[in-house]
């Protein structure tokens, strides 16, 4: 005669083992399922993604004709602009250099801009991040800095084989090193996360009490090149209101951050350079 | 109902709705919410199942959540399989098996286990809006998740009830 099966109708008790089973497995093991687990899902997180911009592909084919020539003007006009910008860049940067040498200062390291699309959001009241659709094999690791056209969207947390997730500078663990504009002495910024219904919210801290800022006359926080991970000059946020904390040699307050970053299409991973390497970001 | 194809049914469907729940996220993310789904994922693997095949599949589930979530693995896994457990006591007192009745119960789950998963992963500090955030997240989840369970269980026994195994052919002597 069979014996009954003592975890028959216990679901608690299966529980128990299973979980007993998996806390026994060595880390490598767990790490390794982890990682399985999450590439298992890529292929079609990244369908969904490609579908997504089929979608607007073909809402953009229902424009017309005229408003594409239109769009087409603007975007030229547009281009003139950027070229412009870019020589007045290039000619700052050669400046820069000449000053470096002359005066004897090492070269801050470079960065490669790698463009990667957004694949995935995560805003939720527990950590904010986004999936790109670039990964190890474009040679992205971890805590390398992301940015976009408003300025720093944050850090690589995790990277797989064709995909990696960024951090975003509104996550409640997100710290950084950061400056106000025209100032050179470090203050720390910190994630908040995004509320219901508003705009993405961060906070500065650490800021001497002899900064002032209002609506009217407010400052504007950038990144620092301390921690290597970002260039210097980088827009973070504005800041409206300071108030001193409980110390009163340090004041902190709310960093307004882009509203662009809620719906973020495209970012940029800087990855270092090596020193002599063909950088194109000098900072 | 036990084996292979409610562990594969229920697995399947599960991946499935978890794609589509991340792709509704998508969108509903940049306005402040999070559609959070994890009654579905419990209550037919609950409700229908052996406690073998259905855990094994609420695991898996938990497993394909959490890995792509900055958690440790383990920790998705732990709610759906405790929210499992209490569903499967429960269903030895709710004699009614019908989609309605599923619904409410994923409803139920849903609700606890979004509670304790803000308790546990608040961050220490912000209270106010974390819990303004979570009264946010918690009703959207809610006026979905009943519809949904209603749709989404009748889909699990609908397709059960067509891939179930052929009757044997009794041999005429």
């Amino acid at each position: 005669m069979a014996g009954r099966n003592p975890l028959r109708d216990r679901p608690f008790a299966v529980l128990a083992v299973l979980i007993l089973a998996w806390l026994l497995l060595p880390p490598a093991v767990q790490r390794f399922a982890g990682t399985a687990f999450s590439e298992f899902q890529a292929p079609a997180e990244e369908a969904l993604s490609r579908v997504r911009d089929l979608g607007r592909y073909w809402s953009l084919r229902t424009l017309s004709r005229r408003e594409l020539i239109e769009t087409g003007r603007e975007l030229s006009r547009l281009n003139a602009l950027y070229r412009l910008q870019a020589g007045e860049t290039e000619a700052l940067r050669q400046y820069n250099a000449r000053l470096r040498g002359l005066l004897d200062l090492p070269e801050p390291v470079g960065f490669r801009r790698e463009v990667a699309r957004v694949t995935g959001r995560e805003l939720t009241n527990w950590w904010q991040s986004v999936t790109i659709r670039k990964g190890r094999e474009d040679g992205i690791r971890p805590g390398h800095g992301v940015v976009f056209a408003g300025g720093v969207v944050g850090r690589v947390r995790e990277v797989f084989a064709g995909t990696a997730r960024v951090e975003l500078v509104t996550s409640p663990g997100f710290r950084m090193a950061a400056h106000f504009e025209g100032d050179r002495r470090p203050v720390r910024y910190e994630g908040r996360p995004v509320g219901l219904l508003t705009d993405p919210e961060g906070q500065v801290r650490d800021v001497p009490s002899d900064f002032f800022a209002s609506p009217e006359e407010p400052l504007e926080l950038v990144s620092s090149r301390l921690g290597g991970v970002f260039p210097d000059g980088l827009p973070l946020g504005t800041v409206e209101r300071l108030q001193t904390g409980p110390s009163g040699l340090f004041q902190t307050g709310p960093v307004l951050l882009d509203p662009g970053l809620l719906t973020l299409e495209e970012v940029a991973v800087l990855v270092p350079e090596t020193r002599g390497g063909p950088g194109d970001a000098e900072p | 109902m036990s084996g292979l194809r409610p562990f594969v049914v229920v697995l399947v469907a599960n991946a499935v709705l978890l794609l589509l729940v991340r792709e509704a996220n998508f969108y509903l993310n940049p306005l402040g919410l999070t559609l959070f789904p994890a009654g579905l994922f419990v209550v037919f693997a609950a409700w229908h199942l052996p406690v073998g095949t259905g855990m094994a599949a609420v695991l898996l589930t938990g497993l394909l959540w959490g890995a792509r979530l900055p958690v440790p693995l383990g920790l998705m896994p732990l709610f759906l399989g405790l929210a499992h457990g209490l569903l499967f006591h429960l269903r030895r007192r709710v004699r009614s098996r019908d989609p309605l009745t599923a619904a409410w119960a994923a409803a139920g789950a849903n609700a606890l286990l979004l509670l304790g998963w803000t308790v546990v992963l608040w961050p220490g500090e912000g209270l106010a809006a974390y819990t303004l955030r979570f009264l946010g997240d918690l009703l959207l989840s809610e006026a979905l998740v009943f519809p949904a369970a209603y749709w989404f269980v009748s889909l699990q026994e609908s397709v059960l009830h067509r891939w179930r195994p052929a009757p044997p052919v009794e041999e005429e002597g």
